[in-house]
């Protein structure tokens, strides 16, 4: 370890320091020292999500099914038989998983006197499987119990109906667990190949934080992995995925108390997306448009369109950008329609700079509010080395925004003919 | 560190170390619960955190935040336990990191003006507020159906205490909503400042500042002045259990149940019940989740929590398909069983120690896990432990304990809703 390079990044401003470190066998490695914290969290998260779907080799890919990402996230934690959650449990710590559209991430968190024993843990979960046959059979049902749980959920189903409406090829158009029907077809080969061909470490990143020592830490992550040298075989972005949308709308019936809706663009502009600056960028945009602060906010609340449920946001992927509104309405469709005169009229108009300037403020704000947990700097050093910038690079990036970039970044999103419209519609059943 | 200063007999502040990036204030009234003026309280909430007397409307509060750097606004007034509860905060980035110094007092003095200088125009609130706002209260009161796990439970809780405060929905009635007007909200508001005891939190640079604002604040506007006298209300628990099944359409069947006991419990037993909890189900590697859900495949979702209002009691949350609710149910109650029955592991207990442990030293490793610590004990023990007492307690644990406690529990009711 010695012989290898330590980045050491400084901020001033949060009197705050992490490390960078790749180990021998490719692991990426970012350690914020918080030696006042009286906890460890720890994220290691790889490059493996639910839309990734195929499995490139030569020629054709080999395609997944639906939910793989989730189903394989779910086998990690088994210990031949046995469950990884008691191991942490023995000293004190606690452990979870969750699978994005782009990830599979494995945390936890421990006290300070035993987060060591707690990363040996995890790096050791990951570095092999532990599943057997019988184990994914078993799985099947408790995972089919998830994919109905979530089916109860009525904002998950505005969100992937929208997400369904606006993808013809990409696995966002399918819920994270897959289907009833899809994980059938997942069987221990299937993971076991997928685990081989993206869970390399070139492919994940470990983010421990907390009071640790980086040294420490580096010298553990070295031990693992070591008999990993497959060729890695990355999901790379398809060329199949058509510029259309498939449907202008969708509705579904649930018992709710009144209509929710998922109204959204199928944005073409992906280049842009690659960087960090771009996605910090969007986030301003959209609360330009839709905000609180915003006269269309104010209009919509005072007409009793929404409440305070009514929210915006994107997702990004390597072959995705989405962008959507969201919320509780007696009227989805009036609402859609406010929605784009008004993203029209600022188009026409450009943002106002007073309110561009405050709402980038408040941005440096929430950035750096993020440094008061451990866990959600665990989180944001992953969310930054995957879209290659440093930590301390977002506040720098939201301080040197400027109007007309976001004025670009609004006209260039946002067509009309790239839009749908989700709707979830109450039935009476007496309850 | 944790410090308490009485401002009055009824009023307290609390506040600690200032170590933290966020700063934080809390201000939570506790006033009476009375069944025909708690809806009025619940729209008081939605009313007072639309427009202050200085920023007029939503527009212009919500770009006030924005200049304080992205400060956050709070406010909610809802049913605790027999009491109803006006709870006021605000969270902002410490001054100390900012270019701007007075950030940290303006977010404690616009949390001031939002709780005491409301905007009335002919000293009344706005009918067209109070319009809009109930509308609000209304779809928030309706849209408890949507979450199926909060709806079931809160079924249950309705059937457990029926006939007492606790079974009074949160939020209030939405039958009651059209009879409040600008004049009628006024004197709930005067009265809800008045009669109260105060809970405020502070964590942030400027302690005596903010002592002085506060102050002034309590003093001007006669906050608490006069104190609310809390009485425990006798729990009186069904004879036998209750089984109620409701037809919600749902994907899965999703089952709430609840083990309880009407014994009102002290600090020691609440600390028996959270390890009775996390050994239960509170964990993820406790029996509910390793016994229920990982090895017979019964459930994804098997859950349990403390409950502390009313007695104590243990809550289970499930979801599972209709096919498999049967076993399921069986299961959690031979899990309930066994574990009162036989008693936990020595190694289930020391690691439900440990992970209680360290959770509780790691609270204050933010400033939002340090005020809920301090305000959680407050509202429910009404006093402050602090984390060296709670550990101190945890450690003194015995399994016997925890029989004895799992031992003074009965099932008394189940709820479950399904698609028939």
């Amino acid at each position: 370890m010695s012989n290898k390079k330590i980045d050491k990044i400084i901020s001033e401003l949060l009197d705050g320091r992490y490390f960078k470190y790749r180990t021998g066998n490719g692991l990426n490695v970012l350690v914020y020292e918080m030696p006042e914290k009286s906890s460890v969290s720890a994220q290691l998260s790889i490059g493996f999500g639910s839309a990734d779907t195929k499995i490139y080799r030569s020629g054709t890919p080999d395609v997944l099914p639906d939910g793989t990402a989730h189903f394989l996230e779910h086998k990690m934690f088994e210990n031949n038989g046995e469950d990884i959650f008691s191991l942490f449990a023995d000293i004190g710590a606690s452990a979870n998983a969750y699978t994005t559209f782009n990830r599979t991430t494995f945390v936890f968190r421990s006290g300070n006197d035993e987060y060591k024993n707690a990363l040996k843990i995890l790096l050791n979960t990951i570095s092999e499987p532990r599943f057997s046959n019988e184990g994914v059979e078993k799985e099947k049902s408790i995972i089919a119990d998830e994919i109905r749980m979530y089916l109860d959920d009525p904002s998950w189903r505005a969100s992937f109906g929208l997400f369904k409406n606006l993808y013809h090829n990409i696995s966002i158009n399918s819920d994270i667990a897959g289907s009833e029907k899809s994980i059938k077809k997942i069987n221990a080969d299937i993971l076991m190949d997928c685990f081989n061909s993206f869970y390399q470490p070139e492919n994940m990143v470990l983010a421990v934080c907390g009071c640790v020592q980086h040294e420490e830490v580096f010298l553990i992550a070295e031990n693992y992995f070591c008999t990993r040298n497959a060729e890695m075989k990355l999901s790379i972005r398809s060329s199949d995925e058509p510029a259309s949308i498939i449907r202008k709308r969708s509705k579904t019936d649930m018992n709710v108390s009144m209509p929710l809706f998922c109204f959204g663009y199928k944005e073409r502009c992906l280049d842009k997306f690659e960087s960090m600056k771009t996605e910090l960028l969007m986030d301003i945009v959209l609360d330009l448009i839709a905000g609180e602060s915003t006269d269309l906010f104010k209009d919509l609340y005072e007409m009793n369109l929404i409440n305070d449920s009514f929210e915006s946001g994107f997702y990004s992927g390597n072959e995705y950008v989405c962008t959507f509104f969201e919320g509780e309405t007696p009227y989805p469709y009036k609402v859609r329609d406010q929605i784009k005169n008004r993203i029209q009229k600022i188009k026409t108009n450009g943002f106002r700079k007073e309110l561009f300037e405050e709402r980038a403020r408040a941005s440096v704000g929430g950035y750096i509010s993020l440094f008061d947990s451990p866990g959600s700097v665990a989180g944001s050093m992953v969310s930054c080395h995957f879209k290659k910038a440093d930590l301390y690079d977002i506040i720098q990036f939201v301080n040197r925004m400027d109007i007309s970039s976001a004025n670009d970044l609004l006209r260039s999103c946002f067509l009309d003919e790239s839009s749908s419209i989700s709707i979830v519609n109450p039935i009476n059943t007496g309850a | 560190m944790i410090f308490i200063e009485k401002l009055k007999e009824n009023i307290t502040l609390a506040y600690c170390d200032n170590r933290y990036i966020r700063q934080r204030l809390v201000i939570e009234l506790n006033c009476d619960l009375e069944r025909d003026t708690m809806t009025a309280v619940s729209l008081l909430a939605f009313v007072l955190s639309s427009a202050t007397d200085k920023h007029r409307d939503m527009i212009s509060l919500s770009r006030y935040l924005d200049q304080l750097y992205g400060a956050s606004l709070y406010v909610s007034g809802h049913r605790v336990g027999t009491r109803m509860m006006l709870h006021f905060d605000t969270d902002c980035v410490s001054s100390r990191y900012l270019p701007d110094e007075s950030v940290g007092l303006n977010a404690v003095k616009l949390l001031c003006e939002v709780l005491a200088e409301p905007y009335l125009p002919d000293g009344v609130f706005p009918d067209s507020t109070i319009e809009i706002e109930s509308e609000k209260l209304k779809e928030e009161i309706r849209f408890l159906i949507n979450d199926k796990e909060s709806y079931c439970t809160r079924m249950l809780m309705n059937e457990l205490f029926k006939g007492s405060k606790r079974s009074l929905p949160s939020l209030g009635f939405e039958e009651d909503i059209p009879k409040i007007n600008s004049l009628s909200l006024l004197e709930v508001y005067k009265k809800c400042l008045e009669n109260c005891n105060v809970n405020i939190f502070y964590c942030g640079d400027q302690c005596d500042l903010v002592k002085q604002i506060l102050s002034s604040m309590i003093e001007e506007y006669g906050i608490g002045r006069s104190p609310v006298t809390y009485v425990n209300e006798p729990v009186v628990l069904p004879a036998d259990p209750f089984y109620i099944k409701e037809d919600a359409r749902t994907e899965q069947d999703i089952i709430s149940m609840v083990f309880h006991s009407a014994r009102i419990p002290d600090e020691k037993d609440l600390t028996v019940l959270k390890i009775a909890n996390a050994i239960f189900g509170g964990m993820p590697t406790s029996r509910l989740f390793l016994n229920v859900r990982e090895k017979q495949g019964l459930c994804y979702s098997c859950v349990s929590n403390r409950m502390t209002g009313g007695g104590s009691g243990i809550l289970v949350e499930a979801s599972t398909s209709k096919e498999k609710y049967e076993k399921s149910r069986e299961g959690i109650l031979t899990e309930f069983m066994r574990l009162r029955d036989d008693g936990p592991s020595v190694d289930e207990l020391e690691n439900a120690k440990h992970s209680l442990i360290n959770s509780t030293r790691s609270l204050f490793d933010t400033v939002s896990g340090a005020s809920s610590h301090y305000l959680a004990a407050v509202n429910s023990l009404r006093k402050y432990i602090t984390p060296e007492e709670e550990i101190r307690l945890i450690q003194n644990v015995s399994g016997k304990d925890v029989q004895s406690c799992l031992d003074t529990m009965q099932l008394c009711g189940l709820y479950r809703l399904t698609d028939e």
